[in-house]
């Protein structure tokens, strides 16, 4: 029995009044371990919370689970519309494949855009798609694997979006996200981390975010709040061009549009590790580091409420 | 969680039978859902984001390989969805008792804490469903609206003195005495006033 069962298993009996002394003891000392566990147990074992929560479970069990797979079985018993999808599938995939062959040929795949990322290798196996694109797939329904997100209730002036995953994507796998000179989006990451992106920006972030590291790259301006559980998903990268930013939990800004020569990382919660070159820093909070050519500016106590000045317009 | 059982669960949501939906459901669902109305501190809030992540669950395009990862996977969208609407709320925190702020706050061990009120919540509901449906059924039903012996008689079909026997069987099976607790408190209050 590890721990958790055993702490639950003593809230159990302490509600049934039936706990030892010695385990009184012991589920006293786990009480008294940190003010967080505390607090828990006198939640969870609160009578009227008690009260309230236990017959909602029972009462809205069988009709939740009822909407759910009707929902699904309306789903499933498309045919048609599967084997639309199957057949647009193909050719698409057709399509897709012919225009490969032929990129291959005339050697322009490699030449092509300014749209590739900073370190676009590992975003290769990701077509670039805008933002529109992606909402209007979601819209219909469609799911091509790369649409990469899933629109969510919009709570703020910044709509949000779900990151997908597929827990089978290899690590080179990365969905894109960017948006025009009007738009503005918050991704919501599996791990409950979340990404402003500003306007005219490009982020690509895993597929699959069940690795051992979790990576952005960004071309443009990101606001990032790292989930204060980490426990699964350490550590955070973030990468703009040669610089790589490391981080286990906090706040920071990152600015780094390509048409602009100049860097700006400002850390807000939690210590920041900047790599650039052969060169590390570590940024404390409320710090700000400036790249520009080949300078670099340390500032201390910037004001934050100007950096962040852009998520609120 | 890896025993040949849980990987034929697995193995059946991944080709999203409804049967493999149901175990994950009534496996889930209830610490999910306790979890979620002891953030929301409201039952409807809880149940739209309870039922939103399973159906985030059942719309992932990938597949699964453990029901643990299932079962974090309903663990953060629930989390995220009590985020945004935290945020969207703006809930004070200054409102809520000092005791309830450092829970709020104890972001480090969240994980741990959620698998304790995992267990401990199925101990509970595992009692409870060892009841017969009946007097489960008047247990629920006393405790969630405060129904008297009469309404619930009428609503189960059954008469008074079945009702009254059954709950006070039921509650001695239970022998939740904090509930009880509760009882007497809302009494003592009546009293009062």
């Amino acid at each position: 029995m590890n721990r958790a069962e055993r702490i639950g298993k003593l809230m159990f009996r302490y509600l049934r009044n039936e706990l030892s002394e010695q385990e009184t003891a012991e589920l006293r000392s786990w009480r008294n371990d940190k003010p967080a566990h505390e607090a828990f147990f006198q939640q969870q074992t609160d009578p009227d919370w008690l009260r309230q929560t236990i017959p909602a479970i029972y009462a809205g069990h069988d009709q939740g689970l009822e909407r759910l797979l009707n929902e699904h079985a309306v789903k499933r018993s498309l045919p048609f519309r599967r084997i639309w999808g199957v057949m647009i599938w193909q050719l698409a995939a057709s399509f897709l494949a012919l225009i490969g062959f032929y990129a291959l040929l005339t050697h322009e795949l490699s030449s092509s855009n300014g749209h590739q990322p900073p370190g676009s290798q590992q975003a290769r196996s990701t077509e670039v798609k805008g933002l529109s694109k992606a909402i209007e797939d979601i819209k219909s329904g469609f799911r091509d694997g790369q649409a990469s997100a899933r629109r969510a209730k919009h709570f703020s002036s910044i709509p949000e979006l779900v990151a997908l995953y597929d827990s089978t994507a290899s690590p080179d796998r990365f969905h894109t996200l960017s948006t025009n000179k009007h738009g503005r989006y918050m991704i919501t990451m599996p791990d409950g981390s979340r990404s402003w992106q500003n306007t005219g920006s490009w982020v690509a972030y895993p597929a699959n975010f069940f690795h051992a590291e979790t990576k952005l790259i960004v071309r443009g301006e990101v606001y990032v709040e790292l989930t204060p559980n980490k426990s699964d998903f350490t550590p955070f990268e973030v990468q703009a061009g040669k610089i790589s930013i490391t981080a286990f939990t906090g706040r920071f800004n990152l600015q780094a549009y390509p048409k602009d020569s100049t860097i700006t990382i400002t850390a807000i919660e939690g210590v920041l590790r900047i790599k650039s070159g052969d060169t590390v820093i570590a940024l404390q909070p409320h710090g700000q580091l400036v790249l520009s050519g080949g300078k670099t500016e340390l500032l201390r106590d910037v004001d934050i409420a100007k950096v962040l000045g852009w998520k609120k317009k | 969680m890896n025993s040949p059982i849980s990987q034929r669960i697995v193995h059946g949501f991944n080709r999203r039978e409804p049967w493999a939906l149901r175990e994950i459901y009534d496996k889930f669902r209830a610490p999910l859902f306790a979890w979620v109305n002891s953030k929301t501190r409201n039952i409807q809030d809880a149940e739209d984001i309870v039922a939103d992540a399973f159906r985030i669950l059942l719309e992932q395009k990938g597949h699964f390989d453990r029901l643990s990862r299932i079962k974090h996977f309903l663990r953060n969208s629930s989390r995220n969805a009590w985020l945004n609407l935290r945020a969207h709320r703006a809930v004070e925190r200054s409102k809520l008792p000092e005791v309830w702020s450092y829970y709020e706050n104890s972001g480090e061990d969240e994980e741990e804490l959620r698998d304790i009120a995992e267990h401990y919540m199925k101990r509970i509901t595992g009692k409870l469903d060892r009841l017969p449906e009946k007097s489960k059924q008047i247990v629920l039903l006393h405790f969630s609206q405060g129904m008297s012996h009469a309404e619930i008689a009428r609503a189960l079909h059954i008469s008074e003195k079945t009702v009254a026997n059954r709950k006070v069987l039921a509650l001695k099976k239970l022998k939740m005495e904090l509930v009880k607790a509760a009882i007497l408190f809302l009494i003592r209050l009546m009293l009062m006033l």
